[in-house]
């Protein structure tokens, strides 16, 4: 569902790398069949989206860093207990999730999940963007005022869902305290909140 | 394409946008692989302290900064002065404080230093890069380490 937007103008300003199940599983069994270069391509290409579901629990940038760091390492160690390497990104990410909650719990938690300092210099003048990357930033700004009115819970998920793009429901629905059944709806809540929030933005309806 | 999905891409570009994963994640995570099959514990970063001239009375050093890592067995702070060669100085100090072996790794190499009775260490003229500190288990040393304990990458 998150695949090219044909005909959507071009090149967009993000271009997403290949991060599909079964590239993943591929550089997975050549990396446990003894390639010990597969690794860099796997860290590479799913360090991201450990990075945004980390960063979903509320988390430092540097605690982000450190989940992210961990779940490697798990990987390294557990490979063994990695039967289907397709369920690999859901392994990863499910070990990011706990990781995250644990070190959420024992540091002090950020109230947006968002540094100011992350937020882009869009205004530099020494280096100015190109304009789509300008517009990008504008419509994240101003759709970001109004996620951050969401709560926690619903921020949290929608986050989770959106970056691993096979979200084990099992687990994720122990650590939100909710049915798994639960899941899908509660993400349709939220995300009808949000539409909610935004068609109540005049600034926003002609988007 | 539903709206919930229309929404939720726009939501990934946001975050895409907003919060993206530092420069060089994957780098140091690479970095700290090469540690991984080692059986070893993490010194997770817990906090940094910019020293504006600290050192510059004592030789040149024109900026330090402080960064501290932590266990439930130890902490470990680091003190990072810069020279105008470019090379850099580590000054640690382990707390509890305890005649430990300390390891620095850099890219290219691995030294090792051992703390004396007060915790304290030092690698001189280290070169800039990512480097990571391994605190091993060492006979005789107060406190007793299960295993080796290592920090996140980090970038001097």
């Amino acid at each position: 569902m998150h695949g090219s937007h044909p005909g959507g103008g071009g090149d967009g300003p993000r271009s997403r790398p290949e991060q599909g199940p079964s590239s993943l599983a591929d550089d997975f069994i050549r990396w446990r069949d003894g390639d010990a270069g597969a690794v860099e391509s796997l860290v590479r290409r799913f360090s991201p989206v450990l990075w945004h579901v980390a960063r979903a629990y509320g988390i430092d940038a540097a605690a982000a860093e450190d989940a992210v760091q961990l779940t490697w390492m798990a990987m390294v160690r557990h490979a063994d207990g990695i039967r289907d390497p397709l369920a690999l990104p859901g392994w990863l990410t499910t070990v990011t999730r706990r990781e995250a909650a644990r070190l959420a719990q024992a540091r002090p938690r950020e109230t947006t999940g968002l540094d100011p300092a992350t937020t882009p210099e869009v205004a530099d003048p020494h280096r100015l963007p190109p304009e789509d990357v300008v517009v990008a930033s504008l419509e994240a700004e101003a759709l970001w005022q109004h996620v951050r009115r969401l709560p926690e819970r619903c921020q949290r998920l929608l986050r989770v869902v959106a970056f691993a793009h096979r979200p084990d429901y099992t687990s994720l629905a122990v650590e939100l305290g909710m049915p798994i059944g639960g899941i899908g709806p509660t993400r349709r809540r939220c995300l009808d909140k949000l539409r909610a929030l935004l068609v109540a933005d005049p600034a926003w309806s002609d988007r | 394409m539903t709206d919930d999905d229309q929404l939720a891409d726009r939501l990934l570009a946001m975050w895409e946008t907003l919060d993206p994963p530092p420069a060089g994640l994957a780098d140091r995570v690479l970095f700290g692989l090469e540690l991984a099959s080692l059986d070893a514990g993490l010194l997770s970063f817990t906090g940094e302290l910019e020293l504006a001239g600290a050192r510059a009375a004592a030789g040149g050093e024109d900026r330090a900064r402080t960064i501290t890592f932590g266990s439930d067995a130890v902490s470990v702070m680091l003190t990072l002065s810069g020279c105008a060669s470019g090379a850099h100085r580590i000054d640690g100090w382990i707390i509890p404080s305890g005649a430990l072996r300390v390891e620095l790794r850099t890219a290219r190499a691995s030294r090792t230093a051992v703390a004396d009775d007060t915790g304290r260490f030092a690698f001189d003229d280290v070169a800039a890069g990512l480097v990571q500190v391994v605190v091993h288990p060492t006979d005789g040393a107060v406190p007793v380490l299960a295993k080796p304990l290592v920090t996140t990458p980090f970038k001097l």
